[in-house]
Formats: structure tokens, sequence, C-alpha cells
């Protein structure tokens, strides 16, 4: 049940971290692009869903799951499945673009 | 049966003191409810009782085993505003809830549910979304349940199906409910309580609601 919830989750902070992760590749390049998504990026779907959709924690709390047991739980997410998601969202942005470097 | 009791609740504001050593009890079977004019301190009262909002002093306890909160342990709580996931469709939603068929089942094959799960939560009409919440709550596993305006902004078949629903959850569970929709709520509550100058104060009328200034002469 906890797994789903989780999941749900994670799927709600993915496209903030997406959108940042992009960004940051666009500006410091792919390597980094990706550091950042495996980590700041996470804190800041975070801190996007806390901005957007703070009302649906509640959605969470009564399943008893805390902000800080969402955050460890999308981050071990974010390494075994965002990870690869982001990998080919950039290769597929640059089969279109091309290098998505800009700097 | 359990018995919820909070011996006292205190939380201020800069200066100002929303709560002042705030007392009541609740056991299953009972509906009770919390009236008091905008912030006077309602919600901040449950959330400090469900462990979401520290409060300066907090004594509580369920048959008598002191909590510091409660967090969903014992306690489910419906805020004052919609909280599922609006993107989600409703027969993708149940399941994050409940793993059990049997629990499933009770809610996809609720009269009022069943001909909304391919909708997702977002296209759902308030009045629906409001109802789903507090169905998804009252079959958690949990003694307690508090709901923050249930009634709120509902047309009246809405509020009718809520307040059978909460009449069957009461041999149950013990539920708390405030709303400024008092007449709804006063059609279901046995004990009622007006929140005033940070003080809980147990009602015994809707009289008493105009005496003590929540309600205007017009109310009545």
């Amino acid at each position: 049940m906890l797994r789903r919830a989780y999941w749900q989750f994670y799927k709600s902070i993915f496209p903030f971290i997406a959108i940042f992760s992009i960004l940051g590749v666009m500006y410091v390049g792919l390597a980094w692009g990706f550091v950042l998504f495996a980590t700041i990026g996470l804190l800041f779907g975070f801190i996007g869903f806390w901005f957007f959709y703070n009302d649906q924690f509640y959605f969470y709390y009564n399943l008893g799951l805390s902000k800080k047991r969402l955050f460890l739980s999308s981050f071990f997410i974010n390494i075994l499945v965002g990870v690869p998601i982001f990998s080919i969202l950039i290769v597929f942005i640059s089969f279109i673009f091309g290098d998505i470097q800009i700097t | 049966m359990a018995i919820f009791k909070l011996h006292s609740a205190s939380k201020q504001f800069g200066k100002q003191k929303v709560l002042n050593k705030a007392s009541f009890s609740l056991k299953t079977g009972e509906i009770i409810g919390v009236f008091g004019r905008n912030g006077c301190g309602k919600s901040t009262l449950l959330k400090m009782i469900f462990g979401t909002i520290s409060a300066n002093a907090i004594d509580m306890s369920i048959d008598g085993v002191v909590f510091k909160n409660f967090f969903t342990k014992h306690i489910s709580y419906l805020p004052q505003h919609p909280f599922t996931p609006k993107n989600i469709k409703v027969r993708d939603l149940i399941p994050i809830y409940f793993s059990e068929e049997k629990k499933q089942d009770a809610i996809f094959y609720d009269s009022m549910i069943a001909n909304i799960t391919s909708k997702t939560v977002g296209s759902l009409s308030l009045g629906q979304v409001r109802y789903l919440e507090v169905l998804l709550l009252a079959n958690l596993d949990r003694p307690f349940l508090m709901l923050d305006e249930p009634f709120s902004m509902l047309e009246p078949l809405h509020k009718d199906n809520i307040r059978n629903l909460l009449n069957k959850l009461k041999s149950s569970k013990g539920i708390l409910i405030t709303d400024h929709y008092y007449e709804d709520v006063l059609k279901v509550t046995e004990r009622n309580y007006l929140l005033k100058d940070g003080i809980l104060e147990q009602i015994s009328s809707k009289q008493s609601l105009k005496e003590k200034a929540y309600l205007g002469d017009s109310s009545l």
C-alpha cells in the first residue's frame, strides 16, 4: 500500500526535478546536470510540491507518511528509477535539438 | 470503546494567544462539533492534535495512554481544503490507500463513487471530492476522525450524503466536526463546543451560540 503512495508522491515531484535538471544540463553540461538531478534537483522537486500542492501533503500524512519519509523514499526512487528515466529524456531531447548545452 | 482526551492544549502566535488550555473529550460512538469565528484557532487545534502544527503545550491521551501527537496512528484528519491529487483517476487513487480488496470494494461500490471511478479527481465537483475524501479517511483503520469544514460549499444533496455517511460511521468511530454550516453540524452532533478566546466551552443549543456571540439575531 505504502509503495504506491511513495510512487505517487515521486510522480508528483518528478516534473519539477526534470525541469530543474534540464535547465542544469543546458547551463552546466550533461555531467553536472545529472549530479543536480540526483541531488538538489530532488530538493527543488520537493519545494515545488510544497509551493504548488501543499494541501496534498495531507494525502500522505493520513497514511502515516511524514515529509521526512517522503523525502527519503523519493531520494531512493530518484536514484533507482528517476536517473534512467532522466537519461532517456536527455537522449530524446538531444536527438531532437542536438547539443542542448547553451554555455 | 476508545476515549480520546485532550487534557490541555495551548498555542500562541507571537503575542496572540489562540488556544489557552483548551480541553475536550471524545469517545467512539459519538460525534461532536466545534464552532468558532474565523481565525479563532479551530483548524490550528485540529492540526495540533493531528501533529502537523507544533503546540506550545499539549497533553492528550487515548484510553489513558499519553501521546505527544497522534500523527495518523489513531486519528485521520480531513483538512479544510481538498487534499487528494487532482491528476489521478479515482480508480487508481483508492488502491493507494487500501491494499485489501474488501476495503477497496467498500469505496468502489459506494453509490456515490461507483459512477465516477473512471474520472480524474480534478474533474469531480467539490462535493464529490469531499465525499470521496471523507470516505477514504473513514475506511482507514483509525478510531477517531477529525473533519475540518466537511460541509463548506457543498450542495444540499452532497451534504445529505456526508451526513448519512457520518451517521453510519458513528458506530465505530469518534468524530469531531468543525464547520460554519452550524445547522448541518447540529443535525449530526451529540455535544458541541464553542472556541472563544482560546477556551473550548460546551454549549447546549443554538441559542447558546447566539448568547456567546457566534450567531447574530437573524440566525435564529
